[in-house]
């Protein structure tokens, strides 16, 4: 059941739990002018207003989606972002450098590299994940109440690296499992203001799922990836919660087929329109069942650790990994 | 009616809102919690109130009025009132343009021409970056050119075979000494492949590779001189770092336009898929540019050292022969058909009689050296390198 757009939040609950749609009210025109404008002055200042770009353009859809009345919002800067590049460039400019001196050195450079880069795909690849997701949950707000995570990163560590290493001893058959495992943590870390988030996927069920998606795409040559990509999304959906409120959605294979297609037919130029079409069918269709009880006395949760290095460090490798590959 | 959301809780508080010249006077419910990390905030015996200055943005909903007030700290949270009486909406969008001077709206009529001027200074800027990294080469030193190709020459060297009978050292010495100008930027290094494809490649600083096939399939030794000399134009050109500049330039521009928009979004990946395409099909353009210069600069030294342009034009003709590749867009090269043409013409222009470099005997010993050579149906080399013609 939808209710009226009135403030449920400030009534008495008289009713257990009701059913809000979450909804979208972005303007294709509007999008593309945001989009047309990071592009010229990005193109005009050499990169640099692209991370004041980005975030506008984050903030545009952030906070044209509502659910309970109540309207999200973003509200990371074009400046953090863009300091997190600085560091994130000379960090990387300092791994680079040791790398290439390391391969000067003989055998033995060749090993301390390889435990170099291996060091960096078990301790930095965790680390970027959980810093970005915390970034992002920090600077990003459901009716002016931002959003906060708690996860610990040497518990996240433990998760990834022995994920990493069975699913490939396993050929990736235990890499379900290690899905489901990172969904687990990452959401059950998630707040909003004080309230938790949880997550009740089980293994067994997301693997059989997996393991039938994964082998109809092979047989249907990839046919059916679209289908099975909505699958994984209406699981991971349908198995969260804030509270005792629970989220849903109805999004089809058919929903996801037609973003591909979208995406494949806009020929980048229309890219801004498929996003702002896309936003709302996924948001037409995403749903909470919601316990008004949740949203009592949710008080805001300081995160003083949050930054932008993470992805400042992502964008600094895209950037000068390109550079780097060329030579 | 106004709500108030302090960010530190969840409920909103109902507000009573003044609008005045200097600020905005909230009236709050007594012992309502009010967030002061709003700058200038002014606490009032019945709220608070906020100059102008401290509204760091406002949104238009399609019901509500969102007016955003700024925090002392990106980590704090921050202050919001919600506007949903179109008669207050009113009166403040009215009193905010006329109170503060904010930014405009990018859809906005005021704004287009703004907008003209902003894709003017866009196209500049690519095309001063295109223009500029197409020139860069002039100001990095021919050692980068020697840097870049000894690294490939090592890795060749150990992966091609390579003959080092007298029969080939002589022919490298001979036809090296008959090729040099003075005025050349590098030293050249030639070595013979054992291999029976017919055609040789330049890597940047001077290293010239000639594969065993073209001195045995070769007519003339005009041929194999011309070829030569074709791979020393790449080589003096700078073609190789040319097209390395080029690319870090449409690199650049890819990542100003694309990366400055799709960033974090999956999408992108369709978007680098076109531009990979986009840049390859530019490459194929470029190369065919290359060829053609290293076609006249050949027919230059050939010319300055007394050499007829008759071997290239025969060796373009056996190759015409030998492949059907007709001139399209998507060629790497120019058609054979055409270059065939164009040596003609320089042929036709030639006021001297060449000279052999080698004897009759000695040519067929060169042809004949290394004579151990590999199929090349077993070595599938061919399809990891790009080898030039």
């Amino acid at each position: 059941m939808e209710v009226s757009n009135h403030d449920v939040l400030n009534e008495q609950p008289t009713v257990l739990s009701e059913q809000h749609t979450f909804g979208y009210e972005g303007e294709s025109g509007a999008l593309f002018v945001l989009y047309a404008k990071t592009l010229l002055l990005s193109i005009i200042t050499l990169g640099i207003y692209s991370f004041w770009g980005k975030v506008n353009i984050q903030r545009y859809l952030h906070s044209k989606t509502k659910v309970v009345n109540r309207y999200f919002d973003y509200h990371a800067t074009g400046k953090e972002k863009f300091i997190g590049f600085l560091i994130g460039s000379v960090i990387f400019a300092a791994y680079s450098a040791v790398s290439a001196m390391l391969v000067t050195m003989g055998t033995f450079g060749s090993v301390l590299g390889g435990i170099l880069n291996l060091a960096l795909v078990f301790l930095g690849v965790p680390y970027i994940i959980l810093a970005s997701r915390r970034y992002l949950l920090s600077r990003s707000s459901w009716g002016n109440m931002r959003f906060v995570f708690k996860g610990e990163y040497s518990e996240f560590l433990k998760i990834f690296v022995f994920g990493s290493i069975i699913s490939g001893i396993t050929l990736g058959l235990y890499y379900p499992i290690f899905l489901i495992h990172m969904k687990k943590f990452l959401t059950e870390n998630s707040y909003l203001g004080d309230k938790a988030f949880s997550y009740d996927g089980q293994e067994g069920p997301f693997f059989k799922l997996c393991l039938a998606g994964f082998l109809l795409s092979v047989v249907t040559l990839g046919l059916y990836a679209p289908f099975f990509a909505a699958k994984v999304l209406r699981y991971h959906v349908d198995h969260t919660r804030l509270g005792n409120s629970r989220f849903g959605t109805t999004l089809s294979g058919l929903d996801v087929f037609l973003v591909y297609l979208g995406i494949i037919f806009s020929f980048i130029i229309f890219l801004p329109l498929v996003i702002n079409w896309a936003m709302n069918m996924f948001m037409s269709q995403l749903t909470v069942e919601l316990d008004p009880e949740d949203l009592k006395n949710i008080e805001f949760q300081e995160d003083q650790g949050a930054s932008a290095l993470a992805d400042g460090l992502v964008d600094a490798g895209e950037v000068l990994g390109d550079f780097s590959s060329a030579f | 009616m106004t709500q108030y959301f302090n960010g530190q809780t969840f409920d909103s508080i109902e507000v009573r809102l003044h609008l005045e010249h200097e600020s905005i006077v909230v009236r709050v419910p007594e012992g309502s919690f009010i967030n002061e990390n709003v700058p200038n905030l002014k606490k009032t015996p019945q709220g608070f109130s906020v100059p102008w200055g401290s509204i760091e943005g406002v949104d238009q909903k399609r019901e509500e009025l969102h007016i955003k007030l700024k925090s002392i700290s990106l980590k704090l949270p921050k202050s919001l009132l919600v506007l949903n009486d179109s008669l207050i909406i009113n009166e403040f969008l009215e009193l905010r343009s006329r109170y503060l001077v904010y930014r405009n709206d990018p859809a906005s009529s005021s704004m287009h021409y703004k907008w003209l001027l902003w894709s003017v200074v866009a196209l500049l800027v690519l095309s001063t970056v295109f223009v500029g990294f197409e020139h860069l080469h002039r100001v990095i030193p021919a050692s980068f050119d020697d840097s870049l190709g000894s690294k490939v020459n090592k890795q060749f060297r150990a992966f091609f075979p390579h003959c080092e009978d007298a029969a080939s050292s002589e022919f490298v010495n001979r036809s090296m000494q008959k090729l040099s100008l003075e005025n050349d930027q590098f030293e050249y290094q030639v070595i013979v492949v054992n291999d029976t494809l017919q055609n040789a490649l330049a890597l940047p600083g001077g290293y010239i590779f000639i594969f065993k096939g073209l001195l045995q399939k070769s007519e003339s030794q005009a041929e194999v001189l011309g070829v030569i000399a074709h791979e020393m134009a790449h080589v003096e050109k700078r073609h190789s770092v040319q097209q390395l500049m080029r690319s870090l330039g449409l690199m650049v521009a890819m990542r100003l336009t694309l990366g400055s928009m799709f960033d974090g979004i999956e999408v992108l990946e369709s978007g680098e898929l076109m531009a990979e395409l986009g840049s390859g099909l530019l490459f194929l353009n470029f190369s065919r540019e290359f060829e053609s210069e290293a076609d006249v600069e050949a027919v230059r030294r050939l010319h300055q050292k007394q050499i007829t342009a008759q071997g290239m034009k025969e060796f373009f003709e056996r190759m015409s022969l030998d492949s059907k590749s007709g001139s399209s867009w998507w060629s790497t090269h120019p058609s054979h058909g055409d270059r065939v043409t164009y040596f003609d013409q320089q042929v036709q222009s030639e006021q001297f009689e060449g000279d052999s470099l080698f004897t009759r005997a000695e040519w067929k010993a060169i042809q004949n050296s290394c004579d151990d050579l590999i199929d090349q149906d077993k070595f599938q080399w061919k399809s990891i390198f790009n080898v030039d013609e």
